[in-house]
């Protein structure tokens, strides 16, 4: 195989590369492939104009070393949750309340607080490990077996905006790609008929696109959103997947007509990869159109199982719904769903009213969530990351609020190779400073891709000048919880 | 490795102290001590005397712990003393120390002998483990790694460019001129030749498309192929460059290159209302040729320059433009980040070179140190870019138009201060006034609002009137629209939220209000039903005649904000006279999305809410009695606070007193007026920066005093003023023709634009690891002539590329010269290209016939500084116009899905090399979208319209129309056939003809000829 046949694949990859992936390409590169007597390379780890990448970018790609986690489900709750009102328990704060905070208050705080300010919710220890959780959460406390929480979580920006971007791309400055769209672009996806990164619901406030944007990475990784934080789950669709004005004979006999009029074109054009992978790429479009209404519908599913996911309550049917949407998604192989429980857990005020409303319309759809992928015995290989922009603080804002918090906060990880039933690393005795075995968002990241069987440090992608990493140039593996 | 550390130890004696520390390090739950262990192991096993520790070689683990751990430390705490201005102790910590040294530090740091050191405090425990190991190890030291200097004058790119030599070349026909004979001479070193010329039709279908972006005109096309004059495509290229379309094409290009947008996508996604400005101004700029020189400075410094008008501050919006962290609690980070953003997109776009990794550090690969950014910084930190850096900071925005105005709106913003000051006190008065006749009362409070609670209860118990399974209003009861109201300051929303149903949303004014007459036939009491929609808990006060009814009415929340989130909810009884009454519904922030209210009779029930506290005692505040009962409920003290609007609590005399100096403001607002403003720079105050270590401000390093990057500074360059920002000579040296990078990177730009990639191919990136020019010879000569003879003249440039064999080649393929060079690097053959997201959509709309060629202004629709996409997730961006692609607006965040999907890329971050990808979701967009079905449709009904043309005709016509040639018999006669198919599964259609013609239409413009340009 000669440089330059190396090359235009290459350039043809760049410029052909089929965003939900493609069988049909597939095929007609592998046929390419054979006819120039090349072989398929390697697995597109280091990526960019500098490095080799396979054939299909999409198809489903070896992780560098054994995976524990096949998949991710991230369940964002945006907004910022009370990690002391939920999941790390604080007597000390309890005991203490209504007194100053005598610590270092953090350099940069978003508002003025005042004294220390309890929990108004009692904690209760659950399951085997007995591991404590506020009342705001009794079905995930059902779970806490299957569980792992990292109390000692911390990020760098407290507000909303920076936060955001900080959890979904490692950068609260710049435009990055997100985590969703690294774990695309390092493994490929299952599916060939579904996007490999779906976010169901997502904001467009605090970065918006942003979050789940393939910033500089191949296009094929951006995620693609399924509805949007104004859409009830149940009407959230992907963009351009129907009209309502064609049938599908009609549809099919657009796309025959269309492929015998380029097809008619190329044929005194001459040979063109790009032109060719274009045809494809409607056959695919058409695939996807039949295959996706089918998965957008839950209907298939039984009555217990909507139960589970709280799909009989009004209060939790929306959130209910995308989580068992993100399950089915998960189920056919998309490599990355992501959840919002959209600005809700801001509580600056009325803690105590929006906590529990808030906790009331997640608790249980995260619970059946956790215990339907048990069930069906994918909890082993999907990790499920829980978890808010930042956390609040011990000390009250007003009355009845907390600030944000982004120096300690909790998140829960479970399934895909994470001991279960523990709690890692500790805040302060009031909660408000993570202070043993401190986890960041890098170091979060670094977990993740390392579960997913990639060194966080050897996913790089060149741009600009420079490699690329989700993790820049932080990141450690935090082994404490790897099962 | 303890027998090393008591032997490092034997001089001190102070073997406690080290295992001490060992104890300390395992208890304080540093699991990373791995490293630092094997940090400490390292040096241990291969040094047995460490003299001078930094000749260790160090793991890449131990420099990363080193940069992470210890040097912020060294510089944080350390260097101040002990670094290159003061050497206390005779101890030096910014550079490799011996161990003798190390020692002393350690035993410094651990604070149990005297010194104690850092003075500030003893080290935090993860810094001082960090540190003790390091310093116990030896101290190592991570040798800089050696990049191979870069001196000026050793990287192509830093040399400027000289007029090549003409090359020989043996098809000395073909060379008709310098650019030619360049390209030929490639190709004949290559083995290669140029393909054939191209047809007439393919040539001006080419050239329309890269000079405007839309396609020729059959009538067009039908005159170039007639005209037999030797200049004929000349005459067709100055047409076309005379065009209002050659300016909305090419000056779309440079937006791309100034990362222009309409919003500031990031965290806080704000409306740019007055972006539009500058985009108009690159436009103009376009079509009046304004020599690039003039352009560029414009842009950097307009304000600046002699004679400086409008046009020139509204240049200057190209620094203004960026996306900013607007909510960022941290200021200073806040600023660094925008003028980091400035520095990183304007050496981009101008000269080529990734100077941004210089904020960190010394540019690992480019010869730009960090003092080079840093001094270019400085002269972005001496502008003025921002109005303040706050959460949810404001940018600096400039009046422009008449100067008159400017003066008299000054003089007005002066008037409103003065008046608002002296309300602002007047209202802090009273509201302490009234707080001190309160005080006594809180226990009266206290009962009133027990009271409430209790009567409360009982309307927890009321039912909706409306039946929820049926729908149906009981005997009886009274609906009214909550849009009919007869005053109120709110809006009517028949859109969005009130799509069907017409429901109230906010204009403005606060307290949202709205009145009512009802005509009720006897006297008593009576149930208020409210229907609406709500996300959070708008709760509203009800008047009945004056009198507050129901302070707590529809503090429920819905799910949404939408019609579908609309729901009945019974809120209270209470009593109405005989015949009109007045019910108002006040609240003071934005209301509840109200749909409509149903007043039911109960004529034997007693109100929900007894305001009897306040007609008893005749003194109390109903409003603050309810702020007391929810306190109560929330289990606080029963304490009252008054709000920071106290009017509605005041008397009625001091109340209007205060509305009458309020109303005062107002109309002096109403008779300011109306100036322009547009998003710009000004001066700010002249600063140098310090070299930020690491990229942080709180680690200072030395002064970086304003000046350009040294590798491409030359003696004769203009020197930044002490007391300028520097901007007008930054302006001038990037323009000046000595430059070695602007004008390549600029002709680079454009030959990229043209050819589909650049002679550079990263035409960012001119640095060492951009890619190395194709034709370097080529690209020196067109830079010159451009700067040269041309004096910077786009327009001229564009005729030196298009009037040229090389332009003028067919795209025909070779399979020899395909298995040469087979991504066409050497143009052996016209590069086909995919249209941009932009001239597809146009294209689209061209041959559908519903272009509206209007020019400039604004489509956004957004109130200055509104939020273009808000934390409910709705997109309010209307995108629905048949204006040409770039006056669309460009919202960063929640970009127009079309041009999503054809690789219109992030507006956020600044590309003069769009991608050209080939993904499904293009696909389903040709399929689906609404742009495709509306625009095929509109085509369909106008060649069916054409009656005296048989079907045969039609197709003709609209091949002609589409791909700008006539259709072929075999072409002709097979789009029948798909007719008659498409006529069949049509069949049982409204209108079968028009479905089956829109669905012809569909395929030819998503067939591949329609967005590729040969």
């Amino acid at each position: 195989m000669s440089n330059n046949d190396f090359l235009s694949r290459r350039e043809l990859l760049r410029s052909s590369a089929l965003g939900f992936g493609n069988l049909a390409f597939l095929s007609l590169l592998a046929e390419q492939s054979m006819a120039s007597g090349g072989s398929v390379l390697g697995n597109g780890f280091q990526g960019g104009g500098k490095g080799k990448e396979s054939l299909n970018p999409l198809a489903p790609k070896a992780p560098q070393f054994p995976a524990r986690a096949k998949r991710v489900i991230f369940v964002f709750l945006h907004g910022g949750p009370s990690q002391v009102d939920t999941f790390d328990p604080k007597p000390l704060l309890t005991r203490d309340h209504g007194k100053p905070f005598t610590g270092q208050m953090p350099r940069i705080v978003s508002s003025p607080t005042g004294n220390l300010l309890k929990s108004p919710w009692e904690f209760k220890h659950y399951g085997e490990s007995g591991i404590e959780v506020s009342d705001l959460f009794p079905h995930v406390g059902s779970c806490v077996d299957d569980l792992c929480f990292i109390n000692s979580m911390y990020g760098s920006n407290s507000r909303h905006g920076g936060a955001l971007l900080e959890l979904h791309t490692g950068s609260d400055t710049f435009v990055r790609p997100s985590m969703g769209s690294w774990v695309t672009y390092g493994l490929g996806t299952e599916n060939q008929n579904l996007p490999g990164f779906l976010t169901i619901c997502p904001t467009l406030s605090h970065g918006g696109v942003n979050n789940w944007s393939s910033a500089f990475l191949p296009a094929y990784t951006q995620g693609t959103p399924v509805g949007n934080s104004s859409i009830d789950a149940g009407n959230a669709k992907i963009p351009f997947i129907q009209n309502t004005e064609t049938p599908t004979e009609a549809q099919k006999l657009e796309i025959e007509m269309l492929k015998t009029l380029s097809k008619d074109q190329l044929a005194h054009l001459g040979p063109d990869p790009a032109l060719e992978g274009r045809i494809s790429s409607f056959e695919l479009a058409f695939r996807m159109q039949l295959a996706a209404p089918e998965l957008q519908e839950i209907t298939g599913e039984s009555e217990e199982t909507k139960k589970l996911y709280g799909m009989d309550d009004p209060k939790t049917r929306s959130f209910g719904h995308q989580c068992l949407l993100a399950r089915r998604f998960s189920e056919r192989g998309v490599r990355f769903v992501q959840v919002t429980h959209s600005y809700k857990w801001d509580q600056h005020d009325a803690l105590r009213k929006d906590h529990s409303s808030n906790a009331a319309e997640v608790d249980k759809p995260i619970a059946g969530l956790l215990k339907d992928l048990k069930a069906r015995g994918m909890l082993k290989d999907t990790l499920v990351i829980i978890s808010g922009e930042f956390g609040r603080t011990p000390v009250a804002q007003g009355d009845d609020g907390r600030d944000h918090n982004p120096h300690g906060f909790t998140t829960i990880l479970a399934g895909g190779g994470v001991k279960p039933g523990i709690k890692y690393g500790a805040t302060d005795d009031y909660g408000f400073f993570s202070v043993q075995d401190k986890v960041h968002i890098h170091d979060l990241h670094a977990t993740m891709l390392h579960l997913l069987g990639i060194d966080h440090t050897k996913l790089t992608y060149f741009h600009g000048g420079r490699n690329y990493r989700l993790t820049d140039v932080h990141g450690n593996v935090v082994k404490g919880i790897l099962a | 490795m303890s027998a090393r550390l008591r032997n490092l130890n034997s001089g001190g004696g102070k073997v406690g102290t080290i295992s001490q520390l060992k104890n300390r390090m395992s208890t304080t739950s540093l699991n990373k001590t791995f490293t630092l262990a094997s940090l400490i192991l390292v040096v241990v096993a291969t040094q047995s005397v460490p003299s001078q520790a930094q000749k260790t070689a160090m793991t890449p683990e131990m420099v990363t712990m080193f940069e992470q751990k210890v040097r912020p430390t060294l510089e944080a705490k350390c260097i101040a003393c002990h670094g290159p201005k003061q050497q206390s102790a005779n101890l030096r910590l910014d550079k490799p120390i011996n161990a003798r040294m190390a020692y002393k530090v350690a035993e410094a740091i651990s604070y149990e002998t005297d010194p104690e050191m850092p003075p500030s405090g003893k080290l935090p425990v993860d810094q001082l483990a960090a540190m003790t190991a390091w310093a116990k190890a030896g101290a190592p030291w991570p040798t800089t790694p050696k990049v191979a200097p870069k001196t000026k004058g050793k990287f192509w790119s830093f040399i400027a460019p000289k007029k090549p030599t003409l090359p020989k070349v043996k098809l000395k026909g073909w060379a008709a001129n310098p650019l030619d004979a360049f390209i030929l001479a490639k190709l004949e070193e290559k083995g290669l030749k140029p393909a054939p010329a191209a047809d007439r039709r393919t040539l001006i279908r080419r050239a329309t498309f890269d000079l405007t972006g839309l396609p020729p005109t059959p009538q067009e096309v039908e005159e170039f192929l007639a005209d037999k004059s030797p200049n004929a495509f000349e005459k067709v290229v100055d047409r076309l460059l005379a065009s209002n379309a050659y300016g909305e094409r090419w000056g779309r290009h440079w937006l791309d290159v100034a990362r222009y947008a309409d919003s500031n996508g990031l965290d806080e996604n704000l409306a740019f209302v007055n972006a539009w400005r500058y985009r108009d101004y690159v436009i103009e700029s376009m079509n009046a040729d304004k020599p690039i020189d003039r352009f560029f400075q414009e842009q950097i410094a307009g304000d600046l320059m002699p004679n400086a008008g409008d046009d020139e501050i509204i240049a200057t919006g190209y620094l203004a433009l960026g996306g900013k962290m607007l909510a960022e609690d941290d200021p200073v980070k806040q600023e660094m980040d925008i003028i980091d953003e400035q520095v990183d997109t304007l050496s981009k776009s101008f000269l080529g070179l990734t100077v941004g990794c210089a904020r960190c550090h010394d540019h690992k690969f480019d010869p730009i140190s960090a003092k080079d950014y840093y001094a270019m910084a400085g002269i972005f930190k001496s502008t003025k870019t921002m109005e303040n850096f706050r959460v949810v900071a404001d940018w600096y925005e400039r009046p422009i138009g008449s100067k008159i105005n400017q003066e008299k709106v000054k003089e007005i913003n002066a008037k409103i201060g003065e008046k608002s000051e002296v309300l602002n006190k007047r209202r802090k008065s009273e509201k302490e006034a009234l707080s001190k006749q309160l005080q006594p009362m809180a226990s009266t409070y206290e009962a009133a609002a027990k009271q409430l609670i209790a009567n409360e209860k009982s309307k927890a118990n009321l039912k909706p009137a409306i039946d929820a399974s049926n729908g149906a209003v009981p005997k009886g009861s009274m609906v009214v629209e909550a849009e009919s109201f007869f005053t109120g300051n709110v809006t009517r929303d028949t859109g969005g939220y009130g799509k069907g149903i017409g429901v109230l949303v906010n204009h403005g004014d606060m307290p949202n209000r709205v009145e009512y007459q009802v005509s009720v036939p006897s006297a008593g009491a009576y149930q208020l039903d409210l229907r609406y929609a709500s996300n959070d808990s708008r709760s509203i006060r009800v008047y009945a005649n004056g009198e507050l009814v129901l302070s707590n009415a529809a503090a429920k929340t819905t799910g949404g904000f939408y019609p579908e989130h609309q729901r009945w909810f019974a809120e209270g009884i209470f009593l109405l006279n005989a015949g009109v009454n007045y019910l108002k519904f006040e609240r003071d922030e934005y209301f509840p999305h109200l749909d409509k209210f149903l007043l039911t009779p109960k004529l034997g029930q007693s109100p929900t809410e007894t305001v009897d506290a306040r007609t008893a005692e005749g003194r109390l505040i109903p409003e603050l009695v309810r702020d007391v009962a929810e306190r109560i409920k929330r289990g606080e003290p029963a304490k009252i606070e008054i709000p920071d609007n106290p009017e509605r609590y005041l008397a009625p005399a001091v109340a209007a007193d205060l509305k009458r100096l309020d109303q005062e403001i107002k109309s002096l607002e109403k008779s300011r007026p109306k100036i322009p403003m547009t998003m710009a720079v000004g001066e700010g105050k002249p600063t140098n920066l310090k070299v930020h270590l690491r990229g942080n401000y709180l680690t200072l390093g030395d002064d970086s005093p304003r000046r350009f990057p040294s590798i491409i500074a030359t003696p004769s360059d203009p020197v930044v003023p002490e007391d300028k920002s520097g901007r007008l000579e930054l302006a001038k040296w990037l323009t000046n023709a000595n430059n070695p990078l602007t004008a390549r990177v600029f002709v680079n730009r454009v030959w990229r634009w043209r050819f589909g990639r650049g002679i550079v191919g990263s035409v960012d990136n001119f640095g060492a690891l951009g890619d190395l020019p194709t034709h370097p010879e080529l690209l020196d000569w067109l830079a010159t002539s451009f700067v040269g003879e041309d004096k910077w003249s786009l327009k001229k440039l564009h005729k030196r590329m298009m009037l040229t064999n090389t332009y003028m080649m067919s795209g025909q393929y070779d399979s020899r010269a395909a298995n040469l060079d087979p991504d066409n690097h050497y143009l052996w053959r016209f590069p086909r290209k995919r249209l941009e997201a932009e001239a597809i959509r146009d294209n689209i709309m061209a041959v559908s016939g519903r272009l509206d060629r209007t020019m400039g202004g604004t489509m956004l629709g957004f109130g200055p500084r509104a939020y273009v996409t808000g934390t409910d997730g709705v997109d309010r961006v209307n995108y629905n116009s048949t204006r040409r692609g770039v006056y669309l607006p460009v919202v960063r965040a929640a970009l127009y899905d079309v041009y999503t999907a054809f690789d219109f890329g992030d507006p956020t971050v600044m590309n003069g090399d769009r991608s050209s990808t080939t993904v499904a979701p293009q696909a389903l967009f040709m399929l689906n979208s609404q742009v495709v079905l509306s625009s095929t449709k509109a085509m369909a009904e106008k060649i069916l319209q054409q009656k005296n043309l048989s079907d045969a005709q039609k197709i003709r016509q609209l091949y002609m129309q589409c791909y700008g040639r006539p259709a072929t018999e075999a072409e002709v006669s097979r789009t029948v056939d798909f007719l008659g198919r498409f006529m069949n599964v049509y069949a049982k259609a409204k209108d079968p003809r028009l479905s089956a013609w829109q669905s012809l239409c569909k395929s030819i413009i998503a067939a591949n000829e329609f967005i590729y340009v040969e």
